[in-house]
């Protein structure tokens, strides 16, 4: 028994290698370019981006993890941000209950989904459109008045270790337990794996998948509701970037679509690396038109080193 | 299977097939009529709207040779491919009809190349079609940005002149993407390339048992994405009077809706030209109603988001294994 277990533990170490090699790859060039970000106010301005971008690659986490994918999760996150923004400050009540309304939205979403065969991602990206309609319309043009509430929750100076790095750590450890330590997590991993297993075990994987859906939605509502926080405005446009950051963030953490494989710790390591490969692009003096571009090629760099990595084990193990 | 079957996949399913494609044409005769009552001049809307057909059924064509390829395969790269073969063919035109060929040459050819691109990294790096083609697509926008941002080529004279010809009120834009429509159908349905996309799709292993070379017909479908792609890009630019780098947004959406509300499966293996043509033309008179009803923007994007998913889901298949 404990062979086995030894060598499932080591592949597990084996695969957060890859998005720990790169948080360094990317944080020492900028330690050694401003070695301010080593100190404690440098640290919170430097991973301040991380929080929303942490979360929302948690979201995206789960859908993956199901073999699924969320590509409205950028539009709805902005969406959320006019919400609370635009809708919040007006009419509470309201405002709650929109936000509720997306998760009750998700659940169904993900059950019909499931339900009728469709494809998450045609199905997300005609959502996309929704949530861009709803966010223009709420939030004609950026502004609106974010909650004080909030904008005081993400700047809360903590003791020591700036808020960020704690709020990463226990984040990360959250999201492991989850996937691993609960009944929860088991059964979305087997859905992704196995998902006739998960059938036969009895257990209704349309409620389930649309239970996973609500999780996404959730963690979509914290993401912007941090980003709103940090951004102080509403901005119908403000996140659509993060869809492909947070797949980005995904799969450099180790993450696949196939086979349920996902690491909640490598998915946050993951948000960290490409929220500071922005930054590095910064001080490198890099003109901000290269940004999109080259985050889309450090996914392709490391998926590429990822699938060589994969490969090799795959042959020691046979 | 029958020897017929065989030589016309579009076709082999009988009736349940052709009741898909049938749909979208019956939708699009039920919004026109709609348009109809209210217009005065509905077959002029028809005729505005038959050049922006047009677009629409090239990436929609693209697209579902990528889709037919199998379960996962998709071209997220389209919006951004439209928009650099735009400002490749513009930028080498110069505003001079003596530059239109060879603008068009070396639009297609950044197309073709961005396919090759997208497959490679597909194929060579074994990355997922979805996750390589979205990281291309920004990899693309980048370039895009980086050589051409700013840049106002209006496209040459004669190129806006054919673009915008009409035979009586048909546009001969239309009539001749409605002949490479008819050329891809008989391709899809008759040519070993056509036949050996549906098995892939419908079986990539047994297909590759049965000595089809599943990477190179793989790899033609991607390119021929990419070339449909640079001919939008190129047409659009001709017939917008110019390049933006927004311009292809819009077609992310509509290249994977056309094909699926025209009967195309999404998990592939089933491919289907005639549906391509109705599900254009219903789309583009759906956006029509909803541009003179004179909705804001919002809710014209959350109309367009929600009509295409109601139509998804309601051509969709119940989950047998629930």
């Amino acid at each position: 028994m404990s062979a086995p277990a030894f060598f499932k533990r080591s592949g597990n170490l084996q695969l957060l290698l890859l998005p720990i090699l790169s948080v360094c790859v990317i944080y020492i060039p900028l330690a050694i370019l401003r070695p301010v970000v080593m100190k404690y106010n440098g640290l919170q301005l430097l991973l301040n981006m991380a929080i929303p971008l942490s979360l929302v690659t948690m979201a995206q986490m789960f859908a993956m993890a199901i073999g699924e994918i969320d590509f409205s999760i950028g539009n709805l996150i902005s969406l959320i941000t006019c919400i609370i923004g635009s809708v919040v400050p007006v009419n509470a009540v309201l405002g709650v209950g929109m936000l509720l309304g997306i998760i009750v939205l998700y659940f169904f979403m993900g059950s019909l989904l499931y339900m009728r065969k469709l494809s998450s991602i045609v199905v997300t990206i005609g959502m996309s459109f929704v949530w861009t309609g709803l966010a223009v319309t709420i939030t004609p043009s950026p502004g609106g008045q974010i909650p004080q509430f909030l904008q005081d929750l993400v700047s809360i100076s903590s003791p020591i270790v700036p808020l960020p790095v704690i709020f990463l750590v226990v984040l990360a450890v959250i999201g492991h337990l989850v996937l691993f330590r609960t009944n929860f997590g088991v059964l979305v991993r087997g859905i992704g794996g196995n998902v006739k297993a998960v059938v036969q075990s009895g257990h209704s994987t349309t409620l389930m998948v649309g239970v996973v859906y609500a999780v996404v939605a959730l963690l979509a509502i914290l993401s912007g509701a941090t980003l709103a926080g940090l951004t102080t405005s509403a901005d119908a446009n403000v996140a659509t970037n993060y869809t492909l950051l947070s797949v980005a963030g995904v799969m450099l953490g180790g993450g696949s679509f196939a086979g349920g494989k996902v690491s909640a710790v490598g998915a946050v390591l993951g948000a960290c690396t490409m929220t500071l490969v922005g930054t590095l692009l910064t001080f490198l003096q890099i003109s901000p038109d290269w940004q999109i571009g080259s985050q889309g090629f450090i996914l392709l760099l490391v998926l590429f080193l990822n699938g060589i990595m994969k490969r090799s084990t795959e042959v020691t193990h046979v | 299977m029958s020897s017929s079957a065989l030589r016309r996949p579009a076709f082999s399913l009988g009736d349940l097939l052709s009741a898909k494609w049938l749909w979208s044409y019956v939708g699009a005769v039920l919004v026109f009529v709609v348009i109809a009552s209210v217009s005065k001049d509905p077959w002029g809307t028809l005729t505005a709207s038959a050049s922006f057909c047009s677009f629409f059924m090239l990436v929609g064509m693209g697209q579902m040779l990528v889709i037919t390829l199998g379960p996962g395969n998709i071209d997220l790269s389209i919006p951004y491919t439209i928009g650099l073969t735009g400002f490749v063919a513009m930028k080498v035109m110069n505003n001079v009809d003596s530059g239109i060929f060879l603008g068009i040459v070396l639009g297609l050819v950044t197309g073709a190349a961005i396919g090759l691109f997208n497959f490679g990294l597909i194929r060579l790096l074994r990355i997922p079609p979805m996750i390589a083609t979205l990281a291309s697509g920004f990899i693309v926008q980048t370039v895009s940005i980086v050589f051409f941002r700013g840049l106002q080529i209006k496209p040459p004279t004669g190129l806006s002149n054919f673009v915008n010809i009409k035979f009586s009120i048909v546009p001969l834009l239309f009539l001749v993407v409605l002949a490479i429509t008819v050329v891809v159908h008989y391709v899809l349905s008759r040519s070993p390339y056509g036949r050996f996309i549906h098995a892939i799709g419908q079986n990539p292993k047994a297909a590759s048992l049965a000595a089809i070379r599943v990477d190179r017909n793989r790899l033609i479908s991607y390119v021929l994405c990419g070339l449909f792609g640079g001919l939008t890009g190129i047409l659009l630019s001709a017939f917008g009077g110019g390049v933006t780098l927004g311009m292809g947004r819009e077609y992310l959406l509509n290249s994977i809706a056309v094909p699926v509300i025209g009967g195309s499966s999404i998990a592939g293996g089933n491919s289907n030209v005639p549906g391509i043509f109705g599900a254009s033309i219903f789309l583009l008179l759906i956006l029509y109603v909803l541009d003179i009803i004179g909705f804001t923007v919002g809710l014209r994007y959350i109309l367009t988001g929600v009509i295409i998913l109601a139509i998804i889901v309601a051509s969709s298949q119940a989950n047998r294994s629930t």
